[in-house]
């Protein structure tokens, strides 16, 4: 095992837990919820403030299992040029989703847009979803990212309300979540430190 | 212990230190990275607590390893680092090893 191998395992087992899959299934439960009744704009902030609590749920709830470990600078700067393309994912993922959502009220909304608009979310949170998997190096994030693209082919199919793909998909991933992080409690306990 | 035949003395320049597994795996861990703390070794390397700490402390002894500690969430907190001396001498112990067991091919 080469030391890029041995970083690289490292990297991939501080996002094993189950904890990411949580926190992410829960912010699409409250995404589409909010879709669903109409409060998108309100629920919009529930993921952003999970993404706020993260550091401190992880540290609180992780750390004593399994530790902390400050990764290479090179590392650090993967992390956040990742993480600041999926945040840009998301400014254009809302600024797509509003712009045709005024052509639609316009009648401007060519038909065939019409027809599939409802799983644009879906699709742009599977192209999230393969981001995410590419700079975490979990494979099973492109897993996510098949469940997100048949959720989006699901609402497209069936005429169904983006918002339930979101609850679908999030429920997926809490459920997902739990039983990692019922594995991952089982098997690291809190470690005794002096 | 001293090796009388030449294409093994290498055998004379393993650093003891690192060359004990707990030791080198430890060692192994710190260097892909910039620091970690006591759990995350514990964890990463399947040693229970007691022989990690044993075995970081030789590291820190031998100069190996900074030790840093302090408190968070009112839990204490050990972080440790490689020294350049230690990443030297896991560089070396790499040099040698690899040299002694190139002359051994069978």
């Amino acid at each position: 095992m080469s030391p890029r191998d041995l970083e690289q395992h490292a990297y991939r087992s501080e996002y094993a837990s189950g904890l990411l899959e949580t926190f992410v299934g829960v912010g699409l439960l409250i995404l589409g919820v909010g879709w669903l009744t109409g409060y998108l704009p309100i629920a919009s902030v529930g993921p952003a403030l999970l993404a706020m609590l993260w550091p401190a749920v992880r540290n609180r709830f992780l750390g004593p299992r399994m530790g902390r470990v400050k990764f290479r600078a090179e590392r650090r700067r993967r992390e956040r040029t990742g993480f600041i393309a999926l945040v840009l994912l998301g400014f254009v993922t809302f600024g797509l989703a509003t712009a045709v959502f005024l052509l639609q009220i316009r009648g401007s909304a060519p038909l065939q847009l019409g027809d599939v608009i409802g799983g644009l979310p879906g699709t742009l949170l599977a192209i999230g979803a393969v981001l995410a998997a590419l700079m975490f190096g979990l494979p099973r994030i492109f897993g996510y990212a098949a469940l997100f693209f048949l959720g989006a082919v699901c609402t497209v199919v069936f005429d169904l309300d983006p918002g339930w793909s979101l609850i679908g998909t999030g429920a997926v991933l809490v459920a997902a979540g739990g039983v990692l992080l019922a594995v991952f409690v089982r098997n690291q306990p809190v470690v005794p430190v002096d | 212990m001293g090796a009388k035949n030449a294409p093994l003395a290498a055998i004379d320049d393993i650093d003891r230190t690192i060359h004990e597994p707990a030791r080198l795996i430890l060692m192994a861990l710190l260097s892909v990275v910039d620091e970690a703390d006591f759990v995350y070794l514990v964890r990463r390397s399947g040693l229970s607590a007691g022989n990690a700490g044993t075995h970081l402390k030789r590291l820190a002894d031998a100069g190996y390893l900074t030790v840093t500690k302090t408190f968070v969430d009112n839990r204490p907190q050990t972080m440790y680092a490689t020294t350049e001396a230690g990443r030297e001498a896991l560089n070396a112990y790499h040099g040698t090893m690899t040299a002694l067991l190139g002359s051994l091919k069978l």
